[in-house]
């Protein structure tokens, strides 16, 4: 299949070998062919349509997404809540990351799995679980009608702190588990050596653990707001009016009002500030500490 | 060493907090399964009474399995499509140092940074310039994409652990290349090649938002539950969460345990 796999040689030279290069292309062609089509020419396709206006090239899509309206306003509070949710997914998540990694390694697997199970599960059915939880007649209401603590149902679903609930519970795992493979890399006798030299435990923690570890942190942060911000289903389903998020509004673009061209430029216009907003939080976190945010890995 | 109060709180706090977070990510999912065997046409809890109603319903009604049974298919599918070329990438992808890995191992988690929402509507756009739309094969195309990322890191993570002495060796003693690569790298990754399936196999079962933009009357299954879920709400929804659930349990349980008993022998 490959020389390269297959042909002996000193490990470094492997990559810089004669013949290396060409079974490289090979092997990577069929990813390739099916990258350039079915992922980089759809996103093309999105920046062509949003600079199409009635009358060829034009910024009216643009104008009308970011023009002061519903639109911006939209875009703004999907900014906003993705920032919220993936904060939180940090928050909650470091302490149930940093408890996973002291674990010995024996124990943490089941732990970690369960941990990673409900990834797999369809978002769909997540967010239905929710449903159940928080609904006019769901667990909450029932539980807390029961010891008389409220006299009718409360109305839980379709409010933002719904969303917030449902939409950390979605991305918790990623979290976790980018910032558990940061810890693990994390060398323990370190922390020794200061307990050693008469640290406290918290300052050990404080002084060496958190310095470590914030790098795999600022990487889960970056890739839940980045997931957040497409999020789709779950606002839909137990968010009200007021936490429609741009994926739904181009979705509703896309559908009912057919205008593709507004769609597209919402589109890009998601994409190029979600990466602005991780752009310039990975080069603050580099600023502040000297470190790179992409050292842990993913 | 003395422990500090600090610690010995620690010991049982982060514990105590740990199981908080577990019950909060698994909780809402296993109330889901007595909500499929309740007798009440709306959601209440607590469940009344006992009926699998819901679950004949499902398997009773020809929109939900044809749904079914497409989602079957276009899994299975770009699952098989996704392993093959995600493997045969993470060949290349997992030689430290190559200048193609370098280059296009960034590249290929593309899907995992780009929100799937304009993944969706470019999709659409191409779908329909090429006559595509609702077309079975094509949302296979593109749930292999999304797939890939997972495929290529977990297939080239085992390559790096196993590294390539074993298929140097076989290639000195006249092995041909894929003879190699059959007979000696492909036994070794096997289980990392199986894992990686079933995730693939996963990410299409369970992916909606692309499905809805470029399937028209062709519903998949996660369509189908959408359209349930923003209509009537009725218990045959929970009746096929409590399936998924089920199958993805399983399914993720048995994967880890062919991939740990692997570890195991390899020692």
């Amino acid at each position: 299949m490959s020389d390269g796999v297959a042909m002996p040689h000193d490990g470094k030279g492997a990559a810089r070998g004669r013949r290396a290069p060409l079974s490289s292309l090979w092997l990577l062609a069929p990813a390739a062919v099916l990258f350039l089509f079915v992922f980089i020419l759809p996103v093309g396709e999105v920046a062509l349509w949003s600079v199409q206006g009635e009358a060829g090239l034009s910024a009216e899509n643009y104008e009308a997404a970011l023009g002061a309206g519903p639109y911006r306003t939209i875009l703004f509070g999907t900014l906003q809540l993705s920032f919220g949710v993936a904060c939180a997914c940090i928050l909650v998540g470091y302490p149930a990351a940093y408890f996973l990694a002291s674990r010995p390694p024996r124990n943490r697997t089941l732990l970690l799995l369960l941990i990673l199970t409900p990834l797999w599960v369809s978002v769909l059915v997540r967010t239905f679980g929710w449903i159940v939880v928080l609904g006019r007649e769901g667990l909450v209401n029932s539980m807390l009608i029961g010891i008389g603590a409220v006299d009718g149902p409360l109305q839980m679903l379709y409010t933002r702190g719904a969303v917030y609930i449902a939409m950390v519970q979605v991305l918790l795992p990623v979290a976790i588990l980018v910032m558990f493979s940061t810890m693990t890399t994390i060398n323990r006798s370190l922390l020794m050596a200061s307990r050693i030299l008469g640290a406290s435990p918290w300052r050990g923690f404080v002084h060496i653990f958190l310095p470590l570890s914030a790098g795999g942190a600022v990487n889960a942060w970056m890739l839940t707001f980045v997931l957040a911000l497409g999020f789709f289903i779950t606002p839909a389903l137990v968010g009200g009016p007021k936490e429609t998020m741009i994926a739904n509004l181009i979705a509703t673009q896309i559908t009912l009002t057919l205008d593709w061209g507004l769609g597209s430029a919402l589109g890009v216009v998601l994409l190029i500030a979600g990466f602005a907003v991780v752009g310039a939080i990975a080069l603050l976190f580099r600023r502040v500490t000297g470190l790179s945010g992409h050292g842990g890995s993913r | 060493m003395k422990r500090s109060l600090w610690e010995k709180s620690g010991c049982y706090l982060l514990p105590v907090y740990f199981v908080g977070v577990l019950l909060y990510l698994l909780l809402p999912l296993l109330l889901v399964i007595p909500m499929s065997i309740s007798e009440t046409r709306y959601l209440k809890f607590p469940p009344q009474g006992f009926t699998f109603r819901w679950y004949q319903e499902f398997f009773a009604s020809a929109g939900w399995i044809d749904a079914t049974l497409r989602s079957l298919l276009i899994a299975a599918a770009s699952a098989v499509l996704a392993t093959a070329i995600g493997t045969t990438a993470a060949l290349v992808l997992s030689r430290e140092g190559s200048k193609a890995a370098r280059v296009a191992g960034p590249v290929f988690l593309g899907p995992q940074v780009v929100p799937v929402i304009i993944l969706a509507l470019g999709t659409l756009l191409v779908f329909s310039r090429f006559g595509l739309y609702g077309s079975l094969w094509g949302v296979v195309l593109v749930h292999a994409v999304l797939a890939l990322p997972f495929v290529t890191t977990t297939v080239s993570g085992a390559l790096r652990q196993t590294g390539d002495t074993l298929a140097r060796a076989a290639r000195v003693l006249g092995a041909k290349p894929h003879e190699a690569f059959w007979h000696v790298t492909l036994p070794t990754i096997r289980p990392a090649v199986i894992s990686a399936a079933v995730f693939a196999f996963f990410i299409s079962f369970d992916e909606l938002v692309i499905a809805l933009f470029v399937m028209g009357q062709n519903e998949t299954l996660p369509m189908r539950i959408w359209a349930d879920m923003r209509h009537d709400l009725t218990p045959v929804v929970a009746a096929v969460a409590t399936l998924l659930i089920v199958v993805t349990f399983v399914a993720v349980f048995m994967s880890d345990l062919i991939q740990r008993r692997a570890q195991r022998r390899a020692g």
